[in-house]
């Protein structure tokens, strides 16, 4: 494989972890807390979660139409 | 140069998975919280999947199926949100009303929600993505 391709996909893993992380970090402590997750929690990650499934919907699509050489960059 | 960055960068990200394998909840979470831990878990996925889009890895088939299982995943989530949000919660103990939580409606849809991510989990594993 390419050194840059390699390199490409260590930094988007490293950029992307520590958010996970971030997270699931949060979880835990909401759970340890004994307390649910409120609605404005919720609602909190969920604008996360559909900012990822739009990033994902849009590299799919613009993959598939390039023939899946995707930038590497996205 | 680039054999140092990739192996300092790896450092780092095992470093990373390290402090996560680590921190683990005390109790079992009730649905409130296993629906909080379904949003989590697609987070990780999704950018599981952002990556290895990126990489340039992927076929065309391959992109469809992270495609269609990003649209499902990502809608049973949502509607697992959507029917944990209509249950009332108590004032004094900040949870939500038992019975509506552990209701067909919202088991149904956290079943659903943990299904498609299973199904997203699978797909990325079956392509060699690690999704611990």
């Amino acid at each position: 494989m390419n050194p840059s391709v390699i390199i490409a996909i260590v930094e988007g893993i490293i950029n992307a972890v520590p958010s996970v992380i971030s997270a699931y970090q949060s979880w835990v402590a909401v759970v340890n807390s004994g307390a649910d997750p409120t609605v404005a929690q919720l609602r909190l990650t969920e604008a996360a979660v559909d900012a990822l499934y739009f990033k994902i919907k849009t590299l799919t699509a613009a993959a598939a139409a390039q023939g899946a050489a995707p930038a590497v960059n996205g | 140069m680039k054999k140092f960055f990739i192996l300092a960068a790896t450092a780092l990200l095992l470093s990373a998975c390290s402090t996560l394998q680590s921190i683990v909840p005390n109790v079992a979470p009730d649905t409130a919280q296993s629906i909080a831990a379904a949003q989590v878990s697609y987070e990780g996925l999704a950018s599981a999947a952002e990556i290895y889009i990126n990489s340039g890895k992927a076929t065309p088939a391959v992109l469809k199926s992270i495609s269609q299982v990003n649209e499902v995943a990502h809608s049973a989530v949502a509607s697992a949100v959507d029917a944990l949000a209509a249950c009332p919660v108590d004032a004094t103990t900040k949870k939500y009303d038992s019975t509506c939580a552990n209701g067909a409606a919202v088991q149904g849809a956290l079943s659903t929600a943990t299904s498609a991510l299973q199904q997203f989990t699978t797909l990325l594993n079956t392509q060699g993505v690690s999704t611990q």
